[in-house]
């Protein structure tokens, strides 16, 4: 399903025109990336809770350089699902 | 660990941005969940664009144990949701990270620079050849090098050392002086090399040339006037070390802890908390007109807009007393502008 068809089903839903429906949609997957990058979780009930966190600096093999690298430090989003959303996939 | 934002303040923010009620904001979010649910159900797979894709992911059964009493216990198999972010989310979350990169280590030796350009260049030779040979190489050169500069600086420290300590204290001034002529009498010699690694020095220590200056800083009283003057560019870079805070920083590079405000206020608004700096990102650091003991009215009065804007900073953090401190700070240092 690509966005535009998700736009349109929500629109209808919501009884909004699909452009307000896409500036929601866009403010809402922006407002989650900034809270992300500023290192603050956040949970959306029912489905589950996501996090930022730095993977500190380590040293791993480079099968290309047949060589031990440095792999600088990054942060890594994860995601954990509700008990809800995993008792809904699981059928329950 | 990092903190938590609610369900509320999500749907209140987005309220605010969108200017659509609170009811409509929360039907939002709840539709668009539902409907990442229901792809999820329905295929198994479900993608909010510039976000992120979930996926259902079979997990077999397996033997795992009680953690309370230790007894075996079968889990059976069962489905997860997992998400993988896309490259937009990533790359947002990351971009404080961006400019690093990783790099190869030869045996057991380590290197202790980030030399991001090393790094860079290699990675451009080897995909050009392959093999990894001539990286090698390369490396031994820049070693060498990196040997050379430091026998260089450490020759500089002696001569600045020397000079300092033959100047009787009654003679302060002109042994200030001196070591500013001295010191710029090496510079040149080194620039050639300085500027090819330029980057390396610069991650190790400071964007100055300044190398002597963090060992000096405790014992001389001028270290800020040698880096401003050693200084051409109006602002440096600092790379952000473990453990390392805004006033550690400022005590380095300027050798005084208070000035810290300055940096703060060229790198961040007032919506970020100053009690959080993260490590490995890298610092612009301003260049003060004057000198760390002598400012000018014009570095006064930016002392007196950082310091206002850090004191907002920490209203904004509702750090009520901090705010209420640094904005005293910042009158005092008005009202020195004023002078």
């Amino acid at each position: 399903m690509t966005k535009s068809e998700v736009l349109k089903e929500l629109a209808e839903e919501l009884d909004l025109t699909q452009a307000e429906t896409e500036q929601l949609y866009d403010s809402f997957v922006n407002g989650l990336t900034t809270l992300l990058s500023k290192n603050k979780g956040f949970t959306l009930p029912g489905f589950g809770s996501f996090h930022a966190e730095i993977r500190p600096e380590h040293k791993s093999y480079n099968p290309h350089y047949e060589q031990m690298m440095k792999i600088p430090p990054k942060k890594v989003v994860h995601f954990n699902q509700s008990r809800v959303l995993k008792d809904e996939m699981n059928g329950e | 660990m990092s903190d938590k934002v609610t369900y509320g303040d999500i749907v209140d923010a987005l309220s605010q941005k969108t200017g659509f009620s609170k009811n409509k904001s929360e039907a939002f979010t709840k539709a668009l969940i539902a409907k990442v649910k229901q792809e999820l159900q329905e295929n198994g797979k479900a993608s909010i664009t510039n976000f992120g894709r979930f996926k259902v992911k079979e997990v077999a059964e397996r033997q795992g144990q009680n953690p309370q009493t230790g007894e075996p216990i079968t889990i059976p198999a069962h489905k997860r949701v997992t998400f993988t972010p896309y490259k937009a989310l990533r790359e947002t979350v990351n971009a404080k990270y961006a400019h690093l990169e990783s790099e190869l280590i030869e045996g057991e030796e380590e290197e202790s620079s980030e030399g991001t350009e090393l790094a860079a260049e290699k990675s451009h030779d080897s995909d050009q050849t392959v093999t990894p040979a001539p990286p090698k190489k390369r490396e031994k050169a820049n070693n060498n090098m990196v040997v050379m500069i430091a026998a260089v600086l450490v020759v500089a420290i002696i001569a600045i050392a020397s000079a300092w300590f033959l100047m009787s204290p009654g003679e302060q001034g002109t042994a200030a002086s001196q070591i500013q002529t001295r010191s710029d009498n090496v510079q040149p010699a080194q620039a050639p090399v300085e500027t090819k690694e330029a980057k390396e020095v610069q991650n190790k220590q400071l964007a100055s040339a300044s190398e002597p200056e963090p060992q000096q800083s405790s014992k001389t009283q001028n270290t800020a006037e040698q880096a401003s003057d050693n200084d051409n560019s109006e602002l440096q870079v600092y790379t952000v070390k473990e453990n390392e805070w805004y006033w550690v920083i400022s005590k380095k590079v300027y050798g005084k802890a208070q000035f810290w405000p300055l940096i703060f206020q060229e790198n961040f608004d007032a919506n970020e908390n100053p009690d959080t700096l993260e490590e490995y990102i890298e610092l612009a650091v301003p260049v003060l007109e004057g000198t760390a003991e002598n400012l000018t009215k014009a570095d006064y009065q930016r002392l007196f807009e950082a310091g206002m804007m850090v004191s907002k900073a920490y209203h904004n953090a509702g750090e009520e007393g901090k705010a209420f401190e640094y904005a005293r700070y910042a009158r005092n240092w008005e009202m020195a502008a004023k002078d």
